[in-house]
């Protein structure tokens, strides 16, 4: 419990003087006292409401005689400016800074009134437009005010007179007869609840603000609220219990409630919660949480309390001797428990200042003290401040408070005689009520009346009194006090049911901070939902989020649930633990003092049934524990059967059962809050992804770019603020903490959703989860982890692991030799390393990897790529060679030159048996390729062998000699010869004459060594006759030659020869045709015709032309005299 | 049953390539129009229809979707609540075919499904109305995809020529009904977001 109140001195006795002040009235920093004799003194309070120095009371003016009689009641009608004081049974309004008479209502009152209320509020017309007001006037209320009416019930015996105005103006008054007369009442609304002498109550309706005159108040039927005298007498005790703190004893018996006249019977008003202004500024704002609309919202976990207020009326409080009880305007009592407050004695006075109830207790009887261990104090009355809400004790201070360290206001008024405790002198405090302007401010008034020295003898002598100050703490530091216990909901509660106008008044981050201490409130109840929601809209950081969750979800981030506090705003994380500590040690405590009462019973345990019965009676009275009740219910109808130590058992069976329950429970709960976050993650992928697309590209992190690993404590450290607002790094660090989160939360809860999260882009950190997927089993979804990530070496090496287990062979390299193939260019390292043990177990399936007819495999490399597979084995090089040459088209001479490098060595590989194959495959792309230098190639020959090789790259060298030299000595091959003479001539026009001749010079001027190919030769010129010339065949051709066996040749050469003869005759025809035709064809052409007239001028000599003799010039067809021709053409070529 | 006369909510969300034309699709569908115009869906709209099975009235709110990355940043907290996914790609686009995969998983983890494994899908091969040459994706080739994702229906449709829609769009709504458990379909709805999508040929909204 928090102790929001503490009192001091305000005016010392002497400034007091001994006339009793029997009225006091706080407004506007004046303390109005009126006294017995009729005066009026008005001091001036400074520092009232600050806690930076005591609070002081000046005296300002001091009216005596103001009133003929002592003044009964203050009060002031704010908006009249006015001082209402009732005295000698009629009520007077003064203005008031000089208090000079402003009217009388004598003429209603006729000298009876005793008691009045008040109630201000605003009227708005509901078609008006709302407008800003700047008058001051009504402010507790909503500034902007269309009209203020102000209602003044004064209860004049039985009678009950209503004064209105409205904006001031003075309304006709109403009247309503009364059955009883009034002992006390207050208003709510448009409703008073008035307490008449009889101890009944009655509520007395005003008509509608709009109404019709005629229609008049009216008071419904009387009523004794629902708190029977059984409960009364249970209750005190009962109470006593409940209120803990409270001391003494308040069994007063003779609470009659007869025919005899009631002196008190107070009804008490009870502001109601100022929550409406509140919604209306939260749209203003962009921030909710600051702006304290959090603090109403359904969504912040209020509509309980939410629904309770929209259809409840408002309260008022009715006090009777001991017992204060709540009720609606409409008189009912609370349905919730306790219903009422049952004082330990009398009250005096109460009032309520929201959202405290405090009661100035009368000192309890001297009769029931002895005995009480209590302290002297107990016989001094008392404040005793309850809470509103739930009517919980919350604060009880004695008066005047006892002076073992006097409060520091005290110490500068020390000359202050405080009564001496030993003394015992009884204190009577005598007043509390504060008719203030309204219940809202946080200060009250009272005063204490000592009678005078020790002769009890002297009451007639001059009182001493002293005025008090009751102040209460800040809002602030009263949250912060209650918060300090762990008690932070109850201290927003606090602020909620305050007239702090709802809590709107509260600093921004007070109100934020308070707002994420409720929304980890609401992660604690449970209300899961409600708290993600609340995360969301207050921006809490991700991994604050995360970190409340267990271990297996939030890993390095998770948090002790005594950590969470600190995280959230709260206190730190040892004083939390030491808190749950201790509430373990009570309860540890409680457990074996329960155990050790059990036990005792089953010693005292007789064996008959009758006793057993009384042992089941006994665990049936017991209601200490939950538990031991249920027993005992259950044992109330088995009792006779059982044996007592069956009671144990069962109490085992019990507890089993519960934890079951219990059990059953927690996971339901753990399962809904792991949907929540995942909902919350999902939401925050969103926000982040957002965030992220707003940066620049170049500014922009990627998921795949590594990334330092960051601490759980530094991830902690992320600020609270929408992502926007961060840095690309924090950003960054975010997202890592979405993604793993959600990953750890599929995991746990729908492990079917790793494998989509791991395929699509994310920010998981590869370091928290691998382990996990590993422990999983889910190796596909960690190779596709590994793989949005770039982390291809972790994947091939987890492949090559899975192999290890893998039987199938094909299955083996299967999933790796995929995953290779679709990596690209970009990883050709890891391809390259991985490839290698691949090729070792399955050479075929290996090379896969870098021929399959797929877009990435096609991008490799080629040069790298070679160089990487020779190292293999030069087989796989060739097949790979084969298929970037013969299926890509690879024309790069590299390429081509390698291939045939392979083919030569795999000819002379000994005991080769493709070498055939590879020897034809040689020889074909040496003849199909253009793409490699022959000179090389031939410088790469053995010397020996290979003869059609080096005889295709001579040929390629344009060495046709030496090709064909090859195929007629070594090959002996004249028809390839011939063939490649063919080929020649074909595709060469600069050999075209003399190809042919080379071979037959090969026949027929064989190398010394040689034979003459006559054959061949004479074979040569029969079947190429056309293509060689006769003149060098003969030159060739030995002197002595059978003529039939050149009779083909000459043949055709003759035939040749006079086809050519013929041939050229016909040519020069033709020839001859044309050249006559152009000729005529220019003699056509160059027939011009000129027209000489009289006038027509040489355009040399300017003169005319007459019958001169002239010349044409051509083209343009000039005419000029004969003589002038030369010197016109000169000048115009 | 007697409550088969109750009301019926399926939300199904529309997902693919940009221009693979499930604009189109949803138009034919809806509206049994067809533009050969593109314009980009920014964001995300709806259209409803009601379409009675098996003698209930279901009433279908098919979200269309941006497939435009750019279009995309009004963010998808639509999917949650889904009943049904489509996935469409242009059988002449292989890689609107190859984003299937991503389209799903993306919308798996946006939609947190309660039941992941059994999610309905279904699968849409558009425009098959262009030549045969320039097809891309073989039937068999989905087909395989289609099956190796639990047995996703699958359907070739022609939003243009109105081939196949209205069998793709009824196989999604019963996939869907079969799916959700009964107590979840008759449970209350809140009303849908209001927005003048009625009118195919208005601007589309923004419905986040
Ligand atoms: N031939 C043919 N064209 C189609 C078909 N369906 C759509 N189209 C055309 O394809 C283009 C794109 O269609 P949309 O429906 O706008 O594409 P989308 O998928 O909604 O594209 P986003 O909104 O950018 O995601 C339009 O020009 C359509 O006319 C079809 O079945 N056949
Ligand atoms: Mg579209």
């Amino acid at each position: 419990m928090h102790s929001p109140f503490s009192l001091s001195t305000l005016i010392p006795p002497e400034a007091l003087g001994s006339d009793a002040v029997t009225a006091t009235l706080l407004h506007a920093n004046r303390v109005i006292l009126g006294t017995e004799k009729g005066s009026l003194l008005v001091f001036d309070l400074s520092n009232a409401s600050t806690s930076i120095s005591p609070p002081s009371a000046t005296l300002v003016s001091k009216h005596e005689g103001f009133c003929k009689k002592a003044v009964d009641q203050l009060g002031v009608i704010k908006e009249l400016n006015g001082l209402l004081c009732l005295s000698g049974g009629d009520l007077t309004l003064h203005s008031l800074p000089t208090f000079a008479l402003l009217s009388s209502f004598s003429a209603q009152s006729r000298g009876a009134a005793s008691l009045f209320a008040l109630s201000t509020y605003i009227h708005q017309p509901p078609a008006a437009p709302p407008r800003r007001s700047n008058t001051s006037r009504a402010a507790p209320m909503a500034p902007s005010s269309p009209e203020i009416r102000t209602t003044l019930a004064l209860a004049c015996r039985r009678r009950l007179v209503l004064l209105a105005w409205i904006d001031g103006a003075w309304q006709t008054p109403s009247e309503l007869a009364l059955p009883h007369q009034i002992r006390g009442m207050a208003f709510d609304e448009r409703k008073i609840v008035a307490g008449f002498s009889t101890g009944e109550y009655g509520i007395i309706t005003l008509p509608a603000a709009k109404a019709a005159a005629s229609e008049a108040p009216s008071l419904g039927e009387l009523f004794t609220p629902t708190m029977p005298a059984v409960e009364k007498a249970k209750a005190i005790p009962a109470g006593l219990g409940g209120l803990g703190n409270v001391m003494g004893l308040g069994a007063l018996g003779g609470l009659s409630l007869g025919a005899k006249k009631l002196e008190k019977n107070g009804v008490v008003a009870v502001p109601r919660a100022g929550k409406g202004k509140a919604k209306d500024d939260g749209g203003k704002s962009s921030d909710g949480a600051t702006s304290g609309a959090w603090l109403w919202g359904k969504e912040w976990g209020w509509e309980d309390e939410e629904k309770e207020k929209e259809t409840k009326e408002g309260e008022v409080l009715v006090v009777r001797e001991n017992i204060a009880i709540p009720l609606t305007s409409s008189g009912k009592p609370r349905t919730s428990t306790p219903s009422s407050i049952i004082y330990p004695s009398f009250t005096d006075e109460t009032l309520v200042v929201s959202p405290y109830i405090i009661s100035l207790l009368a000192a309890p009887p001297p009769s029931l003290a002895p005995g009480s261990s209590s302290s002297s104090t107990s016989l001094s009355p008392s404040l005793a401040i309850h809470n509103i809400d739930t009517l919980a004790p919350v604060q009880t201070l004695a008066v005047p408070p006892p002076p073992i360290s006097p409060p520091s206001s005290i110490a500068e008024g020390s000359d202050l005689k405080l009564p001496d405790p030993a003394a015992q002198q009884p204190f009577t405090a005598r007043l509390l009520t504060v008719a203030s302007s309204s219940a809202q401010p946080p200060l009250l008034l009272l005063t204490s009346r000592p009678p005078p020295g020790s002769a009890s003898a002297a009451a007639a002598a001059p009182v001493e009194q002293t005025l008090w100050i009751v102040t209460m703490k800040s809002w602030q530091s009263q949250i912060e006090e209650l918060g300090q216990a762990g008690a932070w909901e109850e201290g927003i509660r606090l602020v909620r049911r305050s007239g702090a106008n709802g809590g709107m008044d509260l600093p921004p981050p007070l109100l934020r901070r308070l707002a994420v201490l409720h929304s980890l409130a609401l992660f604690t109840e449970h209300r899961y939902d409600l708290a993600i929601d609340a995360f969301i809209s207050l921006d809490i950081t991700p991994s604050k989020v995360v970190s409340l969750y267990p271990h297996a979800i939030s890993g390095k981030l998770h948090i002790e649930h005594a950590g969470h506090e600190e995280l959230f705003g709260g206190r730190p994380q040892h004083k939390v633990a030491a808190a749950i500590e201790d509430e373990i040690m009570r309860k540890h405590e409680a457990e074996e003092e329960e155990k050790k009462r059990i036990e005792e019973e089953k010693k005292k345990a007789p064996a008959s049934p009758a006793r057993k019965g009384k042992v089941a009676a006994a665990v049936d009275d017991d209601d200490a524990s939950s538990i031991r009740s249920g027993i005992g219910r259950l044992k109330g109808k088995a009792s006779w059967i059982k044996d007592s130590s069956d009671v144990l058992e069962q109490i085992a069976d019990r507890a089993a059962i519960d934890a079951e329950r219990q059990a059953k429970l927690d996971a339901k709960r753990y399962a809904t809050s792991v949907d929540e976050l995942i909902r919350y993650l999902t939401d925050r992928r969103q926000k982040y992804a957002q965030a992220l697309a707003t940066l620049l590209p170049s500014a922009r992190p990627a998921p795949s770019s590594p990334r330092a690993r960051a601490s759980g404590a530094e991830l902690l450290e992320l600020p609270d603020e929408p992502l926007t607002n961060l840095s690309p790094d924090q950003l960054a660090r975010v997202a890592q903490v979405v993604d793993t989160a959600l990953f750890k939360a599929y995991l746990a809860t729908k492990p079917v959703m790793v494998g989509p999260l791991c395929r699509i882009d994310n920010w998981c950190e590869v370091e928290e989860v691998e382990e996990l997927l590993l422990a999983a089993k889910k190796y596909q979804e960690l190779l596709d982890l590994y793989n949005g990530k770039n982390m291809h070496e972790k994947a091939v090496k987890l492949l090559r692991q899975m192999a290890d287990d893998e039987e199938d062979p094909e299955e083996k390299v299967g999933p790796t030799i995929r995953y290779l193939q679709k990596l690209g260019a970009d990883h050709v390292t890891v391809i390259f390393e991985s490839s290698r043990w691949v090729f070792e177990a399955d050479r075929a399936a290996a090379l896969e990897i870098f021929i399959a007819d797929l877009e990435e495999v096609e991008s490799l490399p080629r040069h790298a790529t070679m160089a990487h597979l020779e190292r293999i084995g030069s087989d796989v090089c060739i097949t790979y060679l084969e298929h970037i040459i013969h299926t890509l088209g690879e024309e790069g001479s590299e390429f081509h030159e390698k291939l045939i490098e392979l083919y030569l060595a795999a000819v002379h590989r000994p005991n080769g048996s493709g070498s055939d194959e590879a020897y034809q495959k040689l020889l074909d792309l040496l003849e199909s390729s253009t793409s490699y230098r022959a000179d090389r190639m031939l410088g790469r020959l053995p010397s020996e062998d290979m003869h059609e090789v080096r005889a295709i790259l001579l040929g390629r060298l344009g060495r046709h000699e030496g090709a064909l030299q090859i195929y007629v000595y070594q090959l002996e091959d004249h028809a390839t010869a011939e063939e490649y003479c063919k080929r020649v001539y074909d595709s060469d026009a600069s050999m075209r004459p003399t190809i042919f001749h080379l071979l037959l010079r090969i026949y027929l001027r064989p190398r010394p060594s040689h034979p003459l190919l006559f054959g061949p030769a004479l074979s040569l010129i029969s079947s190429h006759a056309s293509s060689i010339d006769a003149i060098e065949v003969f030159d060739l051709l030995p002197p002595l030659v059978a003529l039939g066996d050149i009779r083909v040749f000459l043949e055709k050469t003759l035939r040749r020869s006079g086809e050519r003869v013929r041939e050229g005759k016909v040519v020069r025809s033709i020839g001859r045709a044309e050249v006559d035709e152009e000729e005529g064809q220019l003699v056509d052409l160059e027939e011009r015709r000129v027209k000489i007239t009289e006038g027509r001028v040489c355009p040399q000599c300017h003169k005319r032309l007459g019958n001169s003799v002239i010349a044409i010039h051509s083209p343009r067809g000039e005419v000029t005299h004969y003589q002038c021709r030369e010197k016109f053409q000169e000048m115009n070529s | 049953m007697s409550s088969s006369r109750r009301k019926v909510l399926l939300k199904v969300i529309i997902l693919g390539d940009s221009g693979v034309g499930k604009t189109s699709l949803m138009n034919q569908y809806v509206n049994k129009r067809f533009s050969n115009q593109y314009k980009a869906t920014i964001g995300a709209d709806f259209l409803t229809k009601e379409v009675m099975v098996d003698d209930r009235l279901v009433t279908m709110q098919l979200w269309d979707t941006a497939g435009q990355e750019r279009f995309q940043s009004l963010g998808v907290a639509f999917y949650r609540g889904a009943d049904c996914c489509v996935l469409v790609y242009d059988v002449n686009s292989a890689k609107s075919f190859e984003t299937l995969d991503s389209w799903r998983d993306e919308f798996l983890i946006q939609a947190s499904p309660r039941d992941p494994e059994n999610f309905p899908f279904v699968v849409i091969g558009n425009k098959i109305d262009m030549e045969e040459g320039k097809r891309m994706v073989s039937q068999k080739r989905a087909m395989t995809w289609c099956q190796s994702k639990g047995n996703i229906p699958y359907f070739e449709t022609s939003a243009k020529e109105a081939i196949n829609v209205e069998q793709g769009f009824q196989a999604a709504c019963k996939n869907a009904l079969q799916q959700e458990g009964e107590a979840d379909i008759y449970s209350d709805y809140p009303d849908a977001i209001k927005i003048n999508s009625h009118d195919a040929d208005q601007g589309y909204g923004c419905a986040c």
